[in-house]
């Protein structure tokens, strides 16, 4: 009898860490969370097969990238999106051979736009990747919703508002295309530039072990009224990957930098 | 006779005492001059720094508000504000490095800018970087036209950072003994020609940095000289890679910036500099020892040099575990 327990016991522990490890199913109806996941992920799928699915559910492809070895990263747009005229305006859509992960439109919404954001904002966006790629299920990666408008790493670090002016004179005619990944006119006038980095900056994922993660990237910069600014990347870093620590943090002290210096090159 | 003996006598003592003197006489030589302003001048140093790329400069790297960082890991905070700024000069620099490799120690140099918290001890804001005097002495650089070139460069700098702060006050640091002999550590490692060395050297960085991370150093900079003169069209054939990290030890350097000796900020973050002679199969390293800074700034606590000195045969011995072997190391 006892053993019956013990083994009854092992069991629910064995599938609740299971049930952990695949993320809870995305309801869309479902009452608010309090503590949104940074990532969807839905099943395995070929990158052809992603994008048409996207593209088929009213999704516009902006770039396909391969930000590192074994990663396609597909940026994608919609009506929703860009009308927030935000850095919410494009998700980024990692496929790789163990599934297909998207940016959170709650999470990053909440982010970018605080308190204008309200869940039930982009049920839409939703609908349309959960048609396109099957069940999304959340991921370990997560953050408190009431907490995510004013996120910062740690005490003294970036906010949202923390902006890095990169050109006050910036043209998007005169990018230099071979650091562009896509641009985005956005409905208020603004310009969204994706940004290739070179390879050995987007390699920072692999130092804190989160090629799983590759959508963060393309990082991007955007240009209003002449001037383009880019999210601080201690900001959009530590958003963007929840889990880490400040050791993480540590090992890659210099991606800041090198990320900021490869999108100044573009503007050059 | 005797008088001419006793005056004989007399003028050799002088002789031999005036000897004496001169043979203990020090003289002083400048390690750097730093500049002040009243308060917190910080955003004026941000603004400083966005204006840099009109006198041909930019940033390998801005570690801004470090004593944030000092205070989240160790709970310590003696500074309101030190901030590090990597310059470089990508065009002048080129022809020095093409000439001298040794000029990757300081490629780039550092400025930087700190203000004590305790603003009864002292309410300024201090900065600036080592003089270009002290730079070049401590590479070895005799070359006259060299020598020039860098202070020129280092000058054009000067003139905007003078021209933006408009300081009110500067402190002159100086030291009395010379800087080593050797200010360089300089390691080499013999590797097999590989197909590919861009994923060569790639692969490299990618194990330097995490093994250096298990050390304990943070790397908080980077720049590849080869691909960003390639991407400028400037030749730089005389080497078939060369990059510069910045290599820095937060406990190290919390223990001395942030316990006292702000000023010694000006030595960091070290610029360890790795290059591959066109066509050789030898990957060179170099950077400064902290024998410069325990020079450059007198410092006289036993414990402390101690401590500074394991923290840089600390870089020895990884580079050493990847297989470089010691070419010279700096000594005192």
């Amino acid at each position: 009898m006892k053993i019956t327990k013990i083994t009854w016991a092992l069991l629910l522990a064995a599938l609740s860490i299971y049930a952990s490890a695949e993320g809870t199913k995305l309801d869309i109806g479902a009452p608010v969370p309090q503590v949104l996941s940074t990532y969807y992920t839905a099943k395995a799928q070929s990158a052809d097969k992603v994008k048409s699915a996207l593209k088929a559910n009213g999704f516009t492809v902006l770039a396909v990238t391969a930000p590192i070895k074994g990663a396609t990263v597909i940026t994608v747009t919609n009506k929703e999106l860009t009308s927030t005229n935000s850095w919410l305006a494009t998700l980024n859509v990692l496929v790789n051979d163990k599934e297909v992960r998207i940016q959170s439109p709650l999470y990053f919404g909440t982010a970018y736009l605080g308190s204008t954001a309200k869940y039930g904002n982009f049920a839409t966006t939703l609908k349309a990747f959960q048609a396109a790629l099957g069940d999304l299920s959340t991921v370990k990666d997560e953050f408190a919703a009431a907490k995510l408008p004013k996120y910062q790493f740690m005490m003294g670090m970036a906010h949202v508002g923390d902006t890095i002016g990169v050109s006050d004179a910036a043209d998007v005619s005169k990018l230099d295309k071979k650091y562009v990944a896509y641009t985005l006119k956005l409905p208020n006038g603004s310009t969204l530039v994706g940004h290739n980095l070179i390879g050995r900056t987007n390699k920072f994922l692999l130092k804190i072990d989160a090629a799983n993660n590759a959508q963060i990237l393309p990082y991007r910069s955007m240009i209003t009224n002449g001037k383009a600014v880019m999210l601080d990347p201690k900001y959009y870093l530590a958003v963007s990957l929840p889990l880490l620590t400040m050791g993480d943090f540590m090992k890659i002290s210099s991606a800041p930098g090198e990320i900021e210096k490869d999108i100044k090159r573009a503007y050059k | 006779m005797k008088l001419h003996t006793i005056l004989l006598t007399t003028l050799l003592t002088m002789g031999i005492s005036h000897a004496e003197v001169q043979s203990t006489a020090t003289t002083s030589s400048l390690t750097a001059e730093l500049h002040g302003s009243t308060g917190n001048a910080m955003p004026q140093i941000d603004t400083l720094i966005s204006k840099i790329e009109t006198v041909g400069y930019s940033t390998v790297a801005a570690n801004k508000d470090i004593q944030v960082h000092y205070y989240n890991k160790f709970k310590e905070k003696t500074l309101e504000s030190i901030s590090f700024f990597g310059l470089v000069n990508k065009e002048a620099l080129r022809p020095l490095l093409l000439k001298n490799p040794d000029f990757g120690a300081f490629a780039p140099y550092n400025f930087f800018a700190y203000k004590k918290l305790d603003a009864a001890d002292d309410n300024n804001t201090w900065y600036g970087h080592l003089a270009p005097e002290a730079m070049l002495d401590i590479i070895g650089e005799k070359d006259a036209d060299a020598r020039k070139a860098f202070t020129d460069m280092t000058t054009s700098f000067d003139g905007l950072m003078l021209k933006e702060m408009k300081p009110t006050m500067s402190h002159k640091y100086e030291h009395t003994k010379p800087f080593p002999q050797m200010g360089l550590n300089k390691l080499v490692k013999k590797f097999e020609k590989p197909e590919d060395l861009e994923t060569f050297v790639e692969d490299f960085v990618m194990e330097h940095d995490g093994r250096f991370s298990k050390h304990n150093f943070i790397i908080a900079g980077f720049i590849d000289f080869k691909f960003e003169y390639a991407d400028m069209d400037l030749a730089f054939d005389k080497y078939d890679a060369y990059w510069v990290s910045l290599l820095c030890h937060f406990e190290f350097s919390n223990s001395i910036f942030n316990r006292g000796v702000p000023e010694a900020g000006m030595f960091a973050p070290c610029s360890v500099y790795f290059y591959i002679p066109k066509g050789t199969n030898e990957l060179h390293v170099g950077y400064a020892s902290v024998n410069n800074w325990i020079n450059g700034l007198n410092f006289d606590d036993p414990k402390r040099i101690e401590y500074m000195r394991a923290i840089d045969a600390e870089v020895v011995e990884t580079l050493k575990e990847m297989g470089f072997e010691v070419v010279s190391l700096s000594k005192d």
